[in-house]
């Protein structure tokens, strides 16, 4: 089920008032069913697979608990690792090595093809790899008690809010809140449903109209300009933030109207100072989860240079592949790791913004266009593809603009009212802050734009969220 | 928060998009029906005001390929070309619909696009909120629009999601008059963009775009209106299986069928195209005597 079909505005206000009403000890069950019915809505045979994951992750916290044996504690650990990471394998690159592998073999003369698997990827499915990985990996950790109760454990790797596309929860912030007698509290619905109605906005008025321009470009390189390329690529780095950030703001919305507090993932990413800063804003619960998982277990910074410049960059090459099975997200996390280990060399990679002056506006700008730059990867179809762009977008500047008519109009709207609202939240007191003003008359103005912008700017195709296919 | 100050700004909130939602559907309206130029213009007369003898249907390749005037010379009667770019089978079905609720036509002349019945694109299908502005007046042509999608019927009950991307278009065609070569209907295009041939191969028919030809072929019939399936030259190769399912159903409906798609007179003249799926105006002069004199040498008429 997608958050912008009209089928969640049914099912979400159904399983609130449910909720609501439904006796504590019996609301895990209520949100487990909800949160199954959602995914199945996809494709109810995956939910298998979730159910696997579940089990497995849940049989193997208990055990790696309850031992005191430390060999035995690694065995349970590296068994859902394994076995994890497996799934996700064969879902989600084993296509890729096949192909790969037989191409490498087809340059030496020699043809071994393997079949490939003629299978879907199961929406969501790194994600809650990643959320019930975490989960043992704490749990051998011994930062968190293994949870018993198998059912609400359930819950925790299938809650539907962030079950697709996040946020990566940690078993110390969602867990116990499942235990949580939750009354319904108005201020936090009312905070929830303003998340709800910007991330829609940013998704239906913004991401999805930016997309039918970017898409006419990118899929059909060869009949467009440099110029046209350049353009394209702008807005692709504003359709994937209002893509994702969207879906994040309507996950956080709607856990909260049912007063449930999921980790903030996005906080203005384009305001960043470095590329460091903007991973500290962008996509927050992946960056953390493998800073935490990954970058600290590999050394992190407190190793020598050299190391620390190599966990680095492993940390954002293998965030690339996360995202999928192809060389152009492999570029893409290397891009991002060849950056951010060149700031660090030359001390530029700040997080903390002094004084608004023209050096925070370069600071800004030189991030933007390196994270804009490493996007064309991240959209491109094939790495031939990026490059010939790239190339185009160098040599090819002064050709004629492809204009969308129409739809750059719309666009230019969403995007100015996005731009006035960051640029408000980021660099500005929370007064300017139309949605959560003091003064009810502006709250209202504020909720009514967005309604009537959504209703008659708004993309209704029932447009997938991009995060969804990793 | 207080819950009833929750609730009772819930409320407020409600009231407040229900009437701001049928006060700027009302302007919008307006300005819709107003509008002076444009697609909102012909949009509208296609829908509401036909009255000629002679209506031509069809997507881009029916909007740019038919004239009007060579029709009126040559056959004696009034002609408009209800052609719309990226509109496929269902829109026609229901812009004939509201017609018939006016008048019956004499002839009908189809241009049909592979694309009315084959999977190839998505073209045809989410178009269809052009109708939108028409919706709740006539409960077949509602249909149209309802099958789309079922939740499209409740959200059609918004005024303002009637016009939902339409904003810009309605405002410019009260004021600008960008198409002043469009002649009843004909959109003339006038340049040599490409040399191209395309080449099409793995389509499916879409058995709901292939039912909506049968439907409409059925309304026609049932009105008693004479109807000719055209389909316009392109420069594509295809291949002639292509056309199978629409003879074999016209054949049984005894429709007569000008299939010209691969009509060497005009594929091998690339002057003759704007690009490889749309005549300019130089083809689609040739292609409309050839027509008309089809029609009226065989007497379709």
């Amino acid at each position: 089920m997608l958050f912008n079909s009209f089928v969640f505005l049914l099912f979400f206000p159904l399983v609130c008032v449910a909720y609501f009403i439904t006796p504590q000890k019996y609301r895990w069950l209520l949100l487990l069913a909800a949160s199954y019915y959602f995914y199945m809505n996809w494709k109810p045979v995956y939910a298998l697979l979730i159910g696997f994951s579940t089990v497995l992750t849940y049989l193997c916290g208990i055990v790696v608990d309850k031992t005191d044996d430390r060999n035995k504690k690694k065995i349970f650990l590296t068994i859902s690792l394994i076995i994890n990471f497996g799934i996700l394998f064969v879902f989600k690159y084993l296509n890729f090595i096949n192909q790969t592998v037989f191409e490498l073999l087809e340059a030496l003369n020699i043809r071994w093809e393997v079949p490939n698997l003629h299978i879907l990827l199961p929406v969501g499915i790194s994600f809650y790899t990643f959320q019930a990985v975490g989960y043992t990996i704490d749990v051998y950790r011994g930062s968190i008690k293994a949870e018993k109760h198998l059912g609400i454990y359930a819950l925790f790797v299938s809650f539907f809010p962030q079950l697709v596309a996040g946020p990566i929860e940690r078993a110390k912030n969602l867990l116990p809140q499942f235990r949580e007698r939750h009354v319904f509290d108005a201020g936090l619905a009312a905070q929830g449903f303003k998340l709800m109605l910007w991330g829609m906005f940013m998704k239906v008025v913004i991401a999805d109209r930016v997309s039918m321009y970017v898409n006419a470009v990118y899929n059909n390189c060869e009949q467009h300009t440099g110029s046209t390329f350049a353009l394209a690529t702008f807005l692709f780095a504003i359709q994937i933030y209002c893509d994702f950030g969207g879906y994040s703001l309507i996950a956080i919305g709607s856990a909260k109207v049912m007063g449930f507090r999921l980790m903030t993932n996005f906080e203005r990413p384009y305001f960043a100072l470095s590329v460091k800063d903007f991973w500290r804003r962008w996509h927050i619960s992946l960056s953390t989860w493998f800073k935490d998982y990954l970058y600290i277990p590999l050394g992190g910074n407190r190793v020598g240079l050299l190391r620390n410049y190599f966990n680095l960059f492993t940390t954002f090459v293998v965030s690339g592949i996360w995202h999928g099975a192809n060389w152009t997200f492999l570029i893409w996390g290397a891009l991002h790791g060849t950056f951010q280990v060149i700031e660090k060399a030359l001390g530029l990679n700040a997080t903390h913004r002094g004084k608004i002056g023209v050096k925070t506006l370069f600071q800004i700008l030189g991030t933007f266009v390196l994270v804009d730059f490493a996007w064309i990867f991240f959209r491109a179809n094939n790495v031939s593809e990026a490059f010939y762009i790239i190339n185009r977008i160098f040599t090819n500047l002064n050709a004629p603009l492809y204009v969308g008519q129409t739809t750059l109009f719309y666009a230019a709207i969403g995007i100015l009212v996005l731009f006035l609202k960051d640029a408000a939240d980021e660099f500005f007191s929370k007064r300017l802050n139309v949605l959560n003003n003091r003064c009810v008359s502006i709250r209202f103005a504020g909720y009514l734009f967005l309604i009537v912008s959504i209703i008659l700017l708004g993309v209704f195709d029932n447009a997938q969220f991009i995060y969804f296919q990793f | 928060m207080k819950t009833k100050t929750f609730f009772l700004y819930l409320l407020i909130l409600f009231v407040l998009v229900g009437l701001t939602d049928r006060f700027a559907g009302l302007v919008l309206n307006t300005y819709y029906t107003d509008a002076k130029y444009g697609y909102t213009r012909k949009t509208n007369y296609i829908v509401t005001e036909t009255d000629e003898k002679i209506l031509i249907f069809g997507s881009s390749r029916a909007s740019h390929h038919y004239v009007p005037t060579i029709f009126k010379d040559s056959l004696g009667a009034t002609t408009y070309n209800c052609g719309m770019d990226g509109q496929g089978i269902s829109f026609h079905y229901a812009v004939l619909l509201r017609t018939l609720e006016r008048y019956t036509p004499e002839l009908v002349i189809l241009d049909l696009t592979p694309g009315d019945y084959f999977f190839f694109t998505n073209f045809g299908s989410s178009s269809l909120n052009a109708l939108a502005p028409f919706y709740g007046v006539n409960p077949e042509f509602d249909k149209v629009l309802d099958e789309v999608n079922p939740a499209e019927k409740i959200k059609m009950q918004s005024m303002m999601y009637r016009y939902n991307s339409s904003l810009i278009e309605i405002l410019v065609d009260n004021l600008l008059d960008r198409n002043a070569d469009w002649i009843d209907g004909y959109m003339p295009l006038f340049q040599v963009k490409s040399r191209e041939v395309a080449q099409r191969s793995n389509e499916r028919i879409d058995p709901s775009r292939f039912r909506y030809l049968q439907r409409f072929v059925d309304l026609v019939q049932e009105n008693h209106i004479n109807l000719v399936v055209c389909i316009s030259p392109s420069r594509s190769i295809v291949s002639d299986s292509l056309f199978l399912p629409v003879e074999n159903l016209l054949f049984e409906a005894g429709v007569p069928l000008l299939n010209h798609y691969s009509d060497s007179a005009f594929i091998l003249e690339p002057e003759l195209f704007q690009d490889y799926n749309h005549l300019n105006d130089k083809g689609a002069k040739l292609y409309s005597r050839q027509i008309a004199h089809e029609i009226l040498s065989k007497s379709y008429r």
